[in-house]
C-alpha cells in the first residue's frame, strides 16, 4: 500500500460544515417556536431566507420553498382572522347565521394570525436550510458514530427524494415522445405509478451495492468530516445566540405577545433583538458547499 | 493457489411463477490471480455468476442453489456478503446507483468505514484507491459534477479501497468511451499483475481485449461453454447510405444547448435528413445527450432555433413522431410484458404496425411474453428499442443504444437501424461506440469539449471514425 496521504482536511473532532448548520437551525428552530413576538420570528425569518439565498447547494431551486411557505402564511392569517371574531377594533360584522364566519372581523385577529403565520414560515424555512444549504449525505455523514449506520440508512433514503422528482421529469418526457397525453388523473397514473415501482427498483440496486461493501458488518467508525474556521464562527456563533435568547426568555425579557383585546406594540428593550440578530449575522458567515 | 473455486453450482432465481430455469447449472470453474473475462450473450447468466463470488446470490437475491462455492478460502454459501465484502470489491453495472454519499472521498471511504477500519486507515485506504485509479485530485469533488466515465472510476476506487484480493467488474465499459476505456485496461491489467484476481463480465472482451494476457470464459443459457480467446464484436457491416439523403428533417440554427440556463455545448448549426445515420460520438460528458434532447424538443435551447420540418404525407402506417431512447431503457419498461409495452406504444401514438416485425428485427420474439423486469441488461436495452421504434417513426433519436449488447444484438439493431433510414426516416444516434459509429454512420460528428468540431484526430474519436467526421 503506497504511504498514507490526507486527501482532504479531515478531522473526527471540531465541529463540520453540517454539524455547524445544524446548530444554526437549532437556535432558530428554538426562536421561532419558543416566543410568539413577531418581530423575534420575523428577524429569523430574514435569517432564513438570507442563508438560503446565499448558500443554495447548485440545482436545487427556492421557488417552490418560497410557494409553499407563502400559502402557509395566506392561509393561516385567512383562517385567523375570519375565526376568530375576537378584538375590539371591528373591521365588518358578518351575518350571525353565517357559519363559522358569522361575527365581528377583527385587526387583532387578522394581527395575531400574521403572528402565527410568522412563526410557521421561520420555523419551516430555517428547517429547509437542512436540504436545501446541505446535501442530506452530508448531514448523515456528520452523525456520530453510534448513529452512523442510521445516517447511512438516512442518506440512502433521503438520496431517493430528489431522484424521484428527476425520475418523474424524465419519465413524463419519454412517455410524451411516445404519444402519451395527460387526459385526467387516470393517465396520471401511467406515469406516476412507473415512477414509483423505478424508485423501488433503484432501491434495491442500492440495497444491493450497500450490501456488497459491507453495510452492516462490524464496529462501523464514524464518518471523517471536514472542516474549516467558518464552520467554527458559525457553531459559536448560533450557540451564543440560543443561550442569549433562552437567558432572556426566562428572566422575561423576551415575553409573550398577545394582541387582545386591543392591538399593541411588544414591550421590550433592544437586547430582546440581539439573538434573532446575531442568527442573522451568523448566517452570513456559513461557508459554501464544498466541492 | 485458486482465489476462488466453483464446484458443480446450480442456481436459480426466485420465481412467482412456478419453475423458472436455472440461471446458472452445474457450472465449474476456478479462478487464480490474473485477469479472467467472462464473455458471452445477453442473458447468459455472467452477471449472475459474478454475483455467486460475493455472496450476492444467493444471500440477498435468494432464490435455490446447490453445489459448492469457496472464494478466499470462504464458503460463500454460508458466508454472509458484507463478510465476504472485506475479499472481494465488486462494481456494479450502474454503478451510480449505489452511491450513497455527496463527495468522492467519502464516497470511497463508505466500504472501509463500513468494515471498521480507523479513520488514519480509512484516509490513507482512499488516497491511495483514487491514486490507483487515476482520480487523485479528485477527492473533494461532487459526485453529481462527474462524467460518466469518472464515476465509473470512483465506483471501481470505491471496490478497490479496502485492498480486496478479489475485484469483481459487471460490463464496466458499457458507459465508457474509448479513453476511459483504455485507462480501465490499464488499471485492470496493473490490478492482474499485482496479485488481484479480476473478473471481468463484459459483452464485447474484445474491448478490453488490450490488458495484456487473460483468460476468457464463456457463458452460454447459464452453462459455461468454452474458454478461449476474445471473440471481437461482430460486423455490423449494414451497408452505407443506400443513396443521397433526402429532404430536411430537422435542423438546428445557432443553437446554444445546455441545461438550466448553463451552456454545454454553443453555437451548434446542424441539420439531419430523410433517409441519413447522423452520428454524434465523443468523450463521456461532452454533450451527446444534452444535443439529442435538443433535438428532441425536450430542453429548450438557451439560444438559436430548432426546426422541425412540417409534417409530410407519410401513408396511414408511418408515423411522424419521434422516437427517442434515453440511456436508461428502464423509463420505458413498465408493463407486465415486452409485447404490452409495445402495444402501449402504438396505442399512444394512434400508429399501425405489426409488434412481432420489430421483435424479430432486434431478435426479441422469444421474449415477447416475457416481463421487461426480469429480463437482462442487454434484452432490456433491446426491449426498450423495440418500444420506441415501432410504428417507423420519421426521426430516431437514439442515446447510447448499444450498451450491455451483445454482438449478434449489435447485427441485428444496425439492420434496422438501416433499414429505418432506408425508408425515409432521420435518424441520430449519441454514441462513443466507435465502431457502431464507423460502420453505420453516413456523417459522424465529434462533440468535444463543449465544442461540435469538424476536424478530429484518430486518438479522439478512433480511427475508423476519422475518416468519416463531417464537416460542418
Amino acid at each position: 500500500m503506497p504511504p498514507p496521504r490526507r486527501c482532504l482536511l479531515l478531522s473526527r473532532r471540531g465541529l463540520s460544515r453540517p454539524a455547524a448548520l445544524g446548530l444554526w437551525v437549532l437556535a432558530g428552530l428554538t426562536m421561532a417556536l419558543a416566543t410568539n413576538d413577531p418581530v423575534v420570528r420575523g428577524l429569523v425569518l430574514v435569517a432564513a431566507w438570507v442563508l438560503l439565498g446565499r448558500r443554495l447547494v447548485p440545482g436545487r431551486r427556492l421557488r417552490p420553498l418560497a410557494i409553499g411557505v407563502g400559502f402557509l402564511v395566506l392561509i393561516t392569517v385567512a383562517v385567523n382572522g375570519l375565526l376568530s371574531h375576537a378584538g375590539a377594533s371591528v373591521v365588518v360584522s358578518l351575518p350571525a347565521w353565517l357559519p363559522l364566519l358569522g361575527g365581528p372581523i377583527t385587526v387583532e385577529g387578522f394581527a395575531f394570525g400574521v403572528g402565527i403565520s410568522l412563526g410557521l414560515a421561520a420555523a419551516v424555512s430555517v428547517c429547509a436550510a437542512l436540504s436545501l444549504v446541505i446535501e442530506p449525505t452530508d448531514l448523515a455523514d456528520a452523525l456520530p458514530a453510534c448513529l452512523s449506520r442510521t445516517g447511512a440508512a438516512l442518506g440512502a433514503a433521503l438520496n431517493l427524494l430528489p431522484s424521484l422528482a428527476s425520475s418523474f421529469v424524465e419519465m413524463r418526457d419519454t412517455q410524451r415522445l411516445r404519444g402519451w397525453r395527460v387526459r385526467g388523473v387516470r393517465t396520471l397514473v401511467e406515469v406516476v405509478v412507473p415512477v414509483l415501482g423505478g424508485a423501488i427498483e433503484s432501491s434495491l440496486q442500492l440495497g444491493e451495492a450497500m450490501e456488497a461493501r459491507a453495510f452492516g458488518s462490524g464496529a462501523r467508525v464514524g464518518g471523517l468530516v471536514a472542516q474549516r474556521s467558518a464552520d467554527l464562527v458559525v457553531g459559536a456563533g448560533a450557540l451564543v445566540a440560543l443561550s442569549v435568547f433562552v437567558v432572556l426568555r426566562v428572566v422575561g425579557a423576551i415575553g409573550v405577545w398577545y394582541p387582545y383585546p386591543t392591538l399593541g406594540v411588544p414591550d421590550y428593550g433592544l437586547a430582546a433583538l440581539l439573538p434573532p440578530l446575531l442568527l442573522v449575522l451568523v448566517g452570513f458567515v456559513v461557508s459554501e458547499s464544498p466541492g | 493457489m485458486p482465489s476462488a473455486i466453483i464446484e458443480h453450482l446450480c442456481y436459480w432465481y426466485p420465481s412467482w411463477a412456478g419453475s423458472a430455469p436455472a440461471a446458472l447449472f452445474d457450472v465449474n470453474l476456478e479462478l487464480v490471480p490474473g485477469l479472467t473475462m467472462l464473455g458471452g450473450d445477453s442473458g447468459a447468466g455472467k452477471s449472475t455468476l459474478l454475483r455467486l463470488l460475493n455472496g450476492l446470490v444467493p444471500h440477498f437475491h435468494g432464490g435455490r442453489i446447490a453445489g459448492r462455492v469457496e472464494v478466499t478460502g470462504l464458503d460463500v454459501l454460508t458466508t454472509p456478503t458484507r463478510d465476504l465484502a472485506r475479499h472481494v470489491g465488486f462494481v456494479f453495472q450502474e454503478s451510480q446507483l449505489g452511491f450513497v454519499r455527496g463527495v468522492v472521498a467519502r464516497e470511497v471511504a463508505a466500504g472501509p468505514q463500513n468494515l471498521g477500519f480507523g479513520p488514519r486507515e480509512v484516509e490513507a485506504m482512499v488516497a491511495a484507491a483514487l491514486d490507483r485509479v487515476g482520480i487523485g485530485g479528485m477527492g473533494g469533488r461532487r459526485l453529481s459534477t462527474l462524467s460518466g466515465g469518472e464515476r465509473q472510476r470512483v465506483a471501481l476506487a470505491g471496490a478497490l479501497a479496502a485492498a480486496p484480493e478479489v475485484v469483481a467488474l459487471d460490463e464496466p465499459t458499457s458507459q465508457l468511451d474509448e479513453a476511459g476505456t483504455r485507462a480501465l485496461e490499464a488499471i485492470l491489467g496493473d490490478l492482474a499483475s499485482s496479485g488481484h484476481t479480476v473478473v471481468v463480465a463484459e459483452q464485447r472482451t474484445g474491448r478490453l481485449g488490450g490488458s495484456g494476457s487473460f483468460r476468457l470464459v464463456m457463458v452460454e443459457g447459464g452453462q459455461l461453454s468454452s474458454e478461449g480467446s476474445p471473440r471481437v464484436a461482430g460486423s455490423v457491416a449494414a451497408g452505407g447510405a443506400a443513396g443521397p439523403p433526402g429532404m430536411e428533417v430537422w435542423a438546428l440554427r445557432g443553437v446554444t444547448a445546455g441545461i438550466a440556463g448553463r451552456p454545454v455545448v454553443p453555437d451548434v448549426d446542424l441539420c439531419g435528413c430523410e433517409g441519413e445515420i447522423l452520428v454524434l460520438t465523443g468523450p463521456n460528458g461532452a454533450g451527446k445527450t444534452t444535443l439529442l434532447r435538443t433535438i428532441a424538443g425536450l430542453l429548450p435551447p438557451i439560444a438559436g432555433r430548432v426546426e422541425r420540418a412540417p409534417g409530410r404525407d407519410r401513408g396511414a402506417s408511418r408515423g411522424s413522431r419521434i422516437a427517442y431512447l434515453p440511456q436508461d431503457p428502464g423509463t420505458l419498461l413498465h408493463r407486465s410484458s415486452v409485447l404490452d409495452e409495445i402495444a402501449q406504444t402504438l396505442r399512444w401514438s394512434g400508429v399501425s404496425d405489426d409488434p412481432m416485425r420489430i421483435l424479430g428485427q432486434l431478435g426479441l420474439a422469444a421474449l415477447a411474453r416475457r416481463d421487461p423486469r426480469d429480463l437482462s441488461g442487454g434484452q432490456r436495452q433491446r426491449a426498450a428499442l423495440a418500444t420506441v421504434l415501432v410504428g417507423r417513426p420519421e426521426l430516431a433519436l437514439l442515446d447510447e443504444p448499444t450498451r450491455g449488447m451483445d454482438a449478434a444484438s449489435r447485427v441485428g439493431l444496425s439492420k434496422t437501424l438501416r433499414a429505418l433510414a432506408d425508408e425515409g426516416a432521420s435518424v441520430v444516434l449519441a454514441t462513443h461506440d466507435s465502431e457502431l459509429a464507423a460502420e453505420l454512420g453516413d456523417r459522424v460528428v465529434l462533440v468535444q469539449n463543449g465544442r461540435v468540431t469538424a476536424a478530429a484526430g484518430p486518438a479522439a474519436a478512433g480511427p475508423a471514425v476519422a475518416s468519416k467526421v463531417a464537416a460542418l
